[in-house]
């Protein structure tokens, strides 16, 4: 079977300081990929490089990054621009940032599908609504007219959720998701992901530092340090009989 | 290459974003310049800004002679008779017969020519006093009034804005409605109305300490609101809180944790502020109530040319203004780029 | 000994009611976790606790100055342009008589009793990782030699193994200094090998409150039950 999504010896450079070093993976349809790690691991610079998001600092050294058949790397930045949003979805730590506070969610929503699509207003509408519903906000209706402050914060995350998935993407890469959310929930967010990559056949990469909580919803994982993948597999593998030192710290730590 | 060490990364980072803005490096090597000038006045200068010669009244700017028929010889000036022509205006002939030779370091200035010949660099006034000279005097009052100006609104505007955010409640209530008053009266009217209440018969140093504490008592309050701003969003950081637990009195946390976080924004707004305080300044002389005749400031001398004849037929006396909007623009600029450079909500940190 | 009593205390901010007739009362060496979600009141009711807050009825019971609190966010606990020698004297304000010399000795000790080395008195906030930069703020609320620690939310801001680091550190220094602790999660499987008792709060009241494993081997409210099931993962594939 092909891959959704597969990254191949990717290295990414600050000067001549590597932060990503040689970290190959492959993704799956309808898989989640946890890609887990403390601070200055490396994980959010992979995040940025598949979206080709990266701060001009940081320089992609080697490797590639193919997706749905085609090198991401390769692409112009128009055509970048266009997979960006459509095929490929984004979820960050602080659903606040993500949104202008000055237009609704409906709009801002709707605005994504007019940039991608060619769909016509009423069918902008029932489509956001209906995306509203799939992340399980309990009231779309309301959720659609809302400014982004009147939400809560668990309620944001859905939302952009919602943004990410509103033009179908195959893929959604989601940094820290749920770390600034309470545990009940993080859960809560947790099992979206599941039924989201159940119903939608919605692929993940999922970006965290705290494995106890991705170990218990994704299908793989890798483990990195200092830019480098120490281990990586089958999640019930890695947690299971964990090889390397480092992750058997790192389990040991939250059990 | 020598490594700088600063408190923190972001007054590195702001430091870094300066030195690369040109425009702002070249107009801050404008003001070292112009500061530097004005505090050598009596050097450089080659009269005092008393000096005067009723016979040079109006006086064109005299040109330097290097040379005599074609032959280079040391720099020297041809004297200059007065005439009146048909229409009974003044026309100053050149009088080929007398050379005074350029002097330099004599009496303490840097040079000057031979009496009782007179070098006039850049014109003379209706007095025949050098208006070369008396810019660079000017200088001294224009550009020091600003900076002492708004050195004084600054320590208000710290103190008052500081308190203020940092207690809150009817102190600040008190003290932004007290702030609104000042700024609800247009400035001009307010200097003029404070200026009215200084007495006639101060002598020129004590107008001068009067005119830079009008211009203080006019700019403190706009200070005062945005440090106000800055510490109502301060007081809630977390180290402020550790402070307050630790026992620490109120009125050291707000000179030693508070103060010093809004420096780099207020430096910002001190630049804008001293630009607008020459202006004010000039405005004051310009109607006759700031410095008197016969100290120079660059607003008093610019005041020579309200009236439009001795503009058409000395023009020269328009330098002054020349002063006033390089100097402006400097700071105008200096601030700008401070401002840019030190406010993190135009700038995107990537350190995280 | 009873070092700390809160008896019926009570908040308002506005008409919302942050925290509801809360009372507790802690002996010297106790360990007590307050549990609950943001927005419940437990911030509120350290702040309280500490003194940042005014309290709108009740009581709460302390030697002054016995209390101390190390904040969730590392990275806004600590002045950026203070250099460490100074955040580290500024907890010494209440003993400003100390000579140069015995202040430079508290610190010493107290920089080496949370494993840092004396380098780190001259540089300042931005060069530290967050987890010595939390250990920088432990040894500050140390220095003030406190009774009682609070700790809001102390190692969610870090990785999950400077986490259990500090958390090592958290227990040395409470047999150490003889503390009582007070840790605030949101999080029940952070505290379940650190507390012994535990209180849960929801919606300004204590709902919950026992010896840590009686409430995690068996919650007797709902919410308690919904926490435990999300704080430890009960499989959901």
């Amino acid at each position: 079977m092909d891959s959704l999504l597969s990254v191949k010896n990717l290295t990414v450079a600050v000067g001549l300081k590597a932060v990503v070093n040689d970290v190959s993976f492959d993704v799956f349809g309808a898989q989640i990929m946890a890609v887990a790690g403390g601070s200055g691991s490396g994980k959010t610079t992979i995040g940025l490089s598949i979206l080709r998001l990266l701060p001009p600092a940081l320089r992609i050294g080697q490797g590639s990054i193919i997706f749905e058949g085609k090198n991401l790397l390769d692409l112009s930045a128009e055509d970048m621009r266009l997979c960006r949003g459509a095929r490929i979805g984004m979820v960050f730590q602080e659903p606040l940032s993500a949104f202008d506070p000055l237009f609704t969610i409906g709009q801002q929503l709707e605005e994504v599908l007019a940039a991608h699509t060619q769909l016509t207003k009423q069918d902008r509408q029932r489509k956001v609504l209906e995306i509203l519903s799939d992340v399980e906000l309990p009231d779309p209706l309301r959720a659609y007219a809302s400014y982004p402050h009147q939400l809560s914060g668990g309620m944001r995350q859905r939302a952009m959720m919602a943004q990410a998935m509103v033009c179908d993407p195959s893929l959604i890469i989601a940094d820290e998701p749920t770390s600034s959310l309470d545990v009940t929930l993080q859960v809560k967010m947790m099992e979206l992901f599941v039924h989201l990559k159940k119903k939608k056949n919605i692929s993940f990469v999922l970006i965290a530092h705290d494995l106890g909580m991705i170990s218990q919803v994704a299908d793989e994982i890798i483990i990195l340090r200092e830019g480098k993948m120490v281990e990586g597999g089958k999640v019930d593998q890695v947690m299971g009989c964990p090889q390397n030192e480092y992750t058997k710290q790192l389990i040991e730590a939250f059990q | 290459m020598k490594k700088r060490t600063y408190p923190n990364s972001r007054t590195r980072t702001g430091v870094d974003s300066f030195r690369s803005n040109r425009l702002a490096m070249l107009c801050l090597w404008g003001l070292v310049i112009f500061y530097g000038l004005a505090i050598c006045a009596d050097f450089i200068s080659p009269y005092s800004y008393k000096d005067e010669d009723r016979n040079f009244s109006y006086c064109p700017p005299t040109t330097i002679e290097f040379g005599d028929h074609g032959k280079p010889v040391y720099p020297f000036v041809y004297g200059r008779t007065l005439t009146f022509d048909t229409m009974h205006r003044r026309v100053y002939v050149i009088d080929k017969t007398k050379k005074y030779l350029l002097r330099f370091l004599k009496n303490g200035r840097l040079f000057g020519v031979d009496v009782p010949g007179r070098l006039y660099l850049w014109g003379a006034d209706a007095r025949g006093r050098d208006l070369f000279s008396r810019i660079w005097y000017g200088a001294r009052i224009s550009l020091s009034i600003g900076l002492l100006g708004v050195a004084i609104s600054f320590m208000l505007g710290l103190l008052i804005g500081g308190i203020s955010g940092y207690f809150g409640g009817w102190v600040d209530g008190v003290l932004m409605r007290i702030c609104e008053m000042f700024m609800m009266i247009p400035g001009f009217y307010l200097m003029l109305a404070l200026r009215a209440a200084v007495p006639e018969n101060f002598n020129s140093v004590q107008v001068y300490l009067s005119v830079v504490v009008i211009l203080a008592f006019i700019g403190w309050a706009s200070l005062a609101r945005i440090i106000r701003g800055m510490t109502l969003s301060l007081r809630e950081r977390d180290f402020v809180l550790a402070a307050k637990t630790m026992g620490v009195p109120d009125i050291v946390i707000i000179f030693k944790h508070i103060l010093p976080q809004t420096i780099s924004y207020s430096m910002a707004t001190l630049m804008l502020t001293v630009s607008s305080y020459i202006l004010a300044e000039a405005g004051l002389s310009v109607v006759g109530l700031g410095i008197q005749d016969p100290v120079p400031s660059w607003g008093n001398l610019l005041s020579e040319a309200m009236e439009i004849v001795p503009v058409i037929f000395a023009p020269w006396i328009l330098l002054p203004g020349l002063f006033i909007f390089i100097a402006v623009m400097c700071f105008n600029v200096v601030g700008d780029a401070l401002r840019d450079a030190f406010d993190p909500m135009f700038r995107n940190d990537a350190a995280g | 000994m009873s070092v700390l009593q809160v008896h019926n205390a009570v908040k308002n901010f506005g008409s919302l009611r942050a925290v509801d007739h809360v009372s507790f009362s802690l002996d010297q060496g106790d360990n007590l976790a307050i549990i609950g979600e943001s927005g419940c009141g437990k911030t509120t009711l350290a702040k309280m606790m500490m003194g940042l807050v005014k309290i709108d009825k009740g009581l709460i019971k302390a030697e002054s100055f016995s209390v101390q609190m190390v904040f969730q966010d590392p990275y806004s606990s600590l002045d950026p342009l203070w250099n460490v020698r100074e955040i580290l004297k500024e907890a010494l304000w209440r003993n400003r008589s100390l000579s140069a010399g015995q202040a430079q000795e508290k610190m010493e000790q107290m920089l080496s009793a949370v494993g840092l080395s004396m380098g780190v008195l001259q540089r300042f906030p931005h060069e530290f990782s967050g987890g010595e930069r939390q250990r920088i703020a432990i040894a500050r609320a140390l220095l003030c030699s406190p009774k009682i620690l609070i700790l809001d939310e102390a190692t969610s801001a870090l990785d999950t193994l400077v986490q259990k680091q500090i958390m090592d550190l958290l227990k040395k220094l409470k047999q150490e200094f003889n503390l009582t602790y007070i840790f605030i999660s949101h999080n029940l499987r952070l505290v379940r090998n650190f507390s012994d008792k535990i209180a849960v709060m929801y919606q300004g009241k204590i709902v919950e409150e026992g010896q840590a494993k009686k409430v995690l081997q068996s919650p007797s409210h709902p919410y308690t039950r919904q926490l435990l099931q999300a704080s430890f993962y009960i499989n959901f594939k």
